[in-house]
């Protein structure tokens, strides 16, 4: 069983992390370097209108890739494995409705500018290719969301301390009332 | 619990990021923007989509007619119907275009690089919101003079922001005379006019 989970997390777990974290964190490099980009593509998807809600998309601009560099940090070490996957799932999840939202209305030529100014696996203009390229990276992330970040994670590490922890103090107080049985 | 921890994390997270992102926009130099700053002091409106310095241009386009030089390009072109196709308002016609051309403004194409590289007009800088920051669209900047007249172009139309976009960046920049051609580069080519391609 042991040999089981150190197999799932080498070959399937950190594979997915390293994998997946790092390429949010290289995202999210790409567009903290250009925020004026990122903000004209968020305009440029027009599903908010910028003359009443300008402050909202600059916001956005500013905070997206932030979080998308944290939870991928977070990824890649393992630590709050879950929180990092389920907020990297959220935002694939709106990314995918923004990029359907694109590719429904035919009066929308916008640039995905994913990766800022680079292009990874399809090419710059909101197609089908970029929805499939979101939806296949949803997968690992349902997989880490069920599984968690595996032995190799920062997480089974303070699970184990507080496992240690949680026996001791049990131990602990099954003595305690065993005294207390002993001297009653 | 497992599933409330998550969430907590979750929020976290966004929280956090959202603190990174207000110090990042404290940090920065330049304010993001949404489209071109007005250019009346007495507009109370900090946002102002580039339509509206679009309808300026206008106005200065038809009020500061171009005088007519010598044209550059073969004269068949003039009688191309392609010139005087009709434009979003407040845009260069290719005709307008082609006169600022052959009176040395400053072209700017803001396409897809790869777009820029199979073809672009005779002399014109690639510069886009991508490419404005970085070393390479300093150095295009460096070599416009702020009061010079600018054309930006992209794939033309109404919906081609990218021309807008750049307008922008321009305009926050301190440039001053800066028109959108009001058709793609395209256009431009099938009308028989000078291109080229990057080396």
């Amino acid at each position: 069983m042991s040999a089981l989970r150190w197999a799932e997390s080498i070959l399937l777990q950190f594979p997915m992390r390293i994998g997946l974290g790092g390429l949010f964190v290289f995202a999210a490099l790409k567009k903290i370097d250009n925020v004026q980009a990122f903000a004209f593509a968020i305009k440029g998807f027009k599903i908010l209108d910028p003359d009443k809600h300008g402050q909202l998309i600059i916001n956005a601009a500013y905070t997206i890739p932030w979080v998308e560099l944290i939870a991928g940090i977070l990824m890649i070490i393992g630590f709050k494995t879950r929180a990092a996957t389920a907020a990297l799932g959220l935002m694939l999840i709106v990314f995918i409705a923004g990029l359907l939202h694109v590719i429904f209305d035919p009066s929308i030529d916008a640039d995905c500018s994913c990766f800022g100014d680079m292009n990874l696996v399809c090419s710059s203009k909101v197609g089908w290719c970029q929805v499939i390229r979101d939806v296949v990276m949803l997968i690992p992330v349902v997989y880490l969301l069920w599984r968690g970040g595996g032995i190799l994670a920062l997480d089974s590490i303070f699970d184990k301390k507080k496992c240690l922890q949680d026996s001791n103090s049990n131990s602990n107080s099954t003595n305690q009332v065993d005294d207390l049985g002993i001297r009653a | 619990m497992k599933c409330m921890q998550t969430i907590g994390g979750v929020l976290a997270i966004v929280g956090l990021g959202y603190l990174c992102g207000i110090g990042q926009a404290f940090m920065r130099d330049v304010p993001v923007i949404l489209g071109a700053q007005p250019t009346t002091t007495n507009s109370s409106s900090l946002l102002e989509d580039a339509d509206s310095v679009i309808k300026d241009t206008q106005v200065q386009v038809e009020s500061d007619p171009i005088e007519s030089t010598p044209n550059t390009v073969e004269s068949p072109v003039d009688t191309d119907p392609l010139l005087d196709a009709p434009v979003p308002e407040g845009m260069l016609s290719l005709r307008e275009a082609l006169q600022l051309w052959n009176d040395g403004a400053y072209f700017i194409d803001s396409r897809l690089r790869d777009e820029f590289d199979a073809g672009h007009i005779s002399g014109a800088a690639y510069l886009t919101a991508e490419t404005f920051f970085s070393p390479e669209g300093e150095a295009e900047m460096t070599t416009i003079p702020p009061d010079a007249t600018v054309v930006i172009y992209c794939i033309g139309g109404e919906e081609c922001d990218a021309s807008k976009n750049t307008l922008a960046l321009l305009q926050q920049s301190g440039f001053t005379d800066l028109r959108i051609m009001g058709v793609g580069y395209d256009e431009w080519a099938a009308a028989g006019l000078e291109t080229e391609v990057s080396p």
